[in-house]
C-alpha cells in the first residue's frame, strides 16, 4: 500500500493533483519525465561593456558515449525571441562569448543552452547541464554555475526547427507566496543588484524590499539596491515558487557574481 | 547540517560572513558560531574569534586559521568544548530548501574581490570518494595566475596525504602530481599549465572534497568558483554507475600514463 501511494506520488496524475491542491507541489518537474534536457536560463548581458561568457562540458559525450553539439536560443529582457545558434564541443567544453556584436545590441536578456544528442542513445537521457557563465569587462570574467533548473525538452530527439515550440518551463508555474532573505550582507563599496529571470509561461512580480519588477515570460531584470549601508538583509517576493535572484556587485571595472 | 571554512594565502585574503538566519528568515537566538580545529588528532572545538551583529558572523582570514572550520550550534548541541573523536551532526538549521548560503568574499593584493558560497554538507564528511574535476571550465590562459583549492573535511580528526593527479585528456599525459592533506584547505598553482588546462582534468582517489577555481586577473578582476560532481549533471536511476565508469577510466588513464 505505501509503495503503491510512494508511485501515484510521484506520477504524472499524482504530480498534477499536487500542483491543482497545493499539497506538496513539486518544485521540480524533469524529475517526473522519462528523459528530458534541461538548462537554467541565464542571464546575458552586454551593457555597459560588460560582455558575458558560457562554458558547458559535453556531458552527453562524457557520459553517453554519444556525439552531441550545443543548441542555444536567445531572448531579450522582454522574453522575445533574438536568435539561436549551435555550437560543437572541443575537447570536451564549449565555450562562447556573447557580446553587443554577437548578440546585436547592448543591454540584457536570457538564453538557455541544450546538450542535444547527434545520434540514438542506447539509454533514456536525463540531462541537467548546469553549465557556467561569466561577467566582466576587458575579457576578466567572473564565473558563476546556473542557479536553477529553468526549461527543458522532453524529447532529446526533437529537431531543431521545433525545439523552440517544445521549450518548457521545468519548475511548477504554480502561484505561490516565495519569500526568500538573501543571505549575503550588501557591500557599501560597491553597486548591489539582484537578477532574476522568468522561466514560466506566465508573467512573474518579484520584489525585493518593496521594490517591485515583472518579468515577462522568459524574460529577466533586476533590482539595484540603492542604500547599501541598512543591515537588514534584504527580502525577495514573489509569486514563482523559486526566486532566487543571482548577486551581481559591481566596483569600477570589476564585476562579482554569485549566489544570494 | 552544513560546516564553513574559509582561507588564505600570498595571493589572496578572504573574509566569511555566515547569517544567523534561514533564507525563510526563521532565527534560532541560542545558536552560536563555533570553531572546530586538529590539534593533536583531536578535534578541537570552541567558540568562534569572530565579530557578529545582528544578522551575521563574520570571519576574517589570517595563517592560523586557514585550515579552521566552522558550524552552528547551541551550547546545549555542542555539549563540552575541548577534545573530540569525530565531528557529529549537530542540528539540522542549515538543512533549508532553497540551500542555506553563507558567503565567503576574496580579495588579492589589487583589492580585487570575489565570492563564493562556502558551505561544506555533513553528509561529504561521512565519506572518502574519488574526486573527479574538469579544469578547463573555470580556468583561461587570458589570466595572471590559474589555481585551484581543494577543501576536504572529514569527520575523523585524520590529517593523511592524498595525491592530486593533473591529466591532460588531449595529449593523454600525467602533467604534475601534487600533494595535499586530508581536512585543510589545499592550493594548487595551476599558472604554468594555463595553456593546456581546457583539456585537463583532475583526480583524487580516497578524497571528497570542493574543487574551488581562482582565476586572478590582477587589477581587473577574479573569479572563484567551484565545478559540481559529475553526478549533478545527470538524473535517473543509473546516474552513479555512469559515475563510476568516468572515474574508473579517468583512474586507468593515470595508471597507464605512471607505468609507461
Amino acid at each position: 500500500m505505501k509503495k503503491f501511494l510512494k508511485q501515484l506520488f510521484h506520477s504524472p496524475l499524482g504530480v498534477s493533483l499536487r500542483n491543482i491542491s497545493g499539497f506538496r507541489p513539486p518544485i521540480y518537474l524533469h524529475p517526473y519525465q522519462d528523459q528530458f534536457l534541461s538548462s537554467d536560463l541565464f542571464i546575458w548581458r552586454t551593457d555597459k561593456d560588460i560582455e558575458t561568457l558560457f562554458k558547458a562540458t559535453d556531458i552527453l559525450g562524457k557520459f553517453y558515449n554519444l556525439d552531441s553539439k550545443l543548441f542555444f536560443i536567445f531572448f531579450d529582457n522582454y522574453g522575445k525571441l533574438i536568435k539561436s545558434k549551435e555550437l560543437h564541443f572541443k575537447n570536451g567544453i564549449a565555450e562562447l562569448l556573447i557580446d553587443k556584436e554577437f548578440i546585436g545590441m547592448k543591454g540584457h536578456g536570457t538564453f538557455c543552452a541544450l546538450n542535444l544528442p547527434l545520434s540514438a542513445a542506447k539509454r533514456p537521457i536525463n540531462v541537467t547541464n548546469r553549465c557556467y557563465v561569466g561577467y566582466g569587462k576587458e575579457k576578466a570574467f567572473s564565473m558563476v554555475h546556473g542557479n536553477l533548473d529553468a526549461v527543458m525538452i522532453t524529447n532529446p530527439y526533437t529537431p531543431i526547427d521545433a525545439i523552440i515550440d517544445e521549450l518548457r518551463p521545468a519548475v511548477s508555474h504554480r502561484k505561490t507566496s516565495f519569500t526568500y532573505h538573501i543571505q549575503k550582507k550588501a557591500s557599501p563599496n560597491s553597486k548591489t543588484s539582484y537578477w532574476f529571470v522568468n522561466p514560466l509561461k506566465r508573467i512573474i512580480n518579484v520584489s525585493v524590499n518593496n521594490k517591485s519588477i515583472s518579468l515577462e515570460s522568459y524574460g529577466c531584470g533586476y533590482i539595484q539596491i540603492e542604500d547599501p549601508s541598512e543591515d537588514r538583509p534584504h527580502v525577495v517576493q514573489s509569486d514563482f515558487a523559486f526566486a532566487r535572484p543571482i548577486v551581481i556587485c559591481e566596483k569600477d571595472s570589476i564585476i562579482d557574481c554569485h549566489h544570494g | 547540517m552544513n560546516f564553513f571554512f574559509h582561507t588564505c594565502n600570498d595571493l589572496i585574503s578572504s573574509v566569511l560572513t555566515i547569517p544567523k538566519f534561514q533564507n525563510s528568515g526563521k532565527k534560532n537566538n541560542d545558536l552560536r558560531l563555533f570553531q572546530a580545529n586538529i590539534i593533536n588528532n583531536e578535534w578541537n572545538i570552541a567558540l568562534a574569534e569572530c565579530t557578529e551583529d545582528e544578522f551575521f558572523w563574520v570571519v576574517n582570514s589570517n595563517e592560523q586559521n586557514q585550515n579552521t572550520i566552522f558550524f552552528l550550534a547551541t551550547k546545549s548541541q555542542v555539549r563540552d568544548l575541548g577534545s573530540r573523536k569525530k565531528l557529529c551532526k549537530f542540528n539540522s538549521f542549515t538543512n533549508t530548501m532553497p540551500g542555506f548560503r553563507a558567503n565567503l568574499e576574496i580579495k588579492n593584493t589589487s583589492d580585487s574581490f570575489s565570492s563564493y558560497q562556502s558551505e561544506y554538507p555533513f553528509s561529504m564528511t561521512q565519506r572518502l570518494g574519488d574526486l573527479y574535476s574538469d579544469c578547463g571550465l573555470l580556468t583561461t590562459n587570458n589570466a595572471l595566475k590559474v589555481g585551484v583549492f581543494l577543501r576536504n573535511i572529514y569527520l575523523e580528526p585524520l590529517e593523511l596525504d592524498r595525491e592530486v593527479f593533473l591529466f591532460d585528456n588531449v595529449s593523454n599525459t600525467l602533467l604534475k602530481k601534487f600533494k595535499i592533506k586530508l581536512n585543510n584547505t589545499c592550493y594548487l598553482d595551476l599558472t604554468s599549465f594555463k595553456d593546456v588546462l581546457s583539456g585537463c582534468f583532475i583526480y583524487i582517489k580516497n578524497y571528497l572534497g570542493i574543487p574551488i577555481y581562482l582565476i586572478d586577473y590582477g587589477n581587473k578582476g577574479l573569479s572563484f568558483e567551484h565545478t559540481h560532481p559529475p553526478h549533478e549533471s545527470i538524473q535517473g536511476s543509473d546516474k552513479f554507475n555512469l559515475v563510476r565508469k568516468i572515474k574508473i577510466r579517468a583512474n586507468e588513464k593515470i595508471s597507464q600514463a605512471i607505468i609507461s
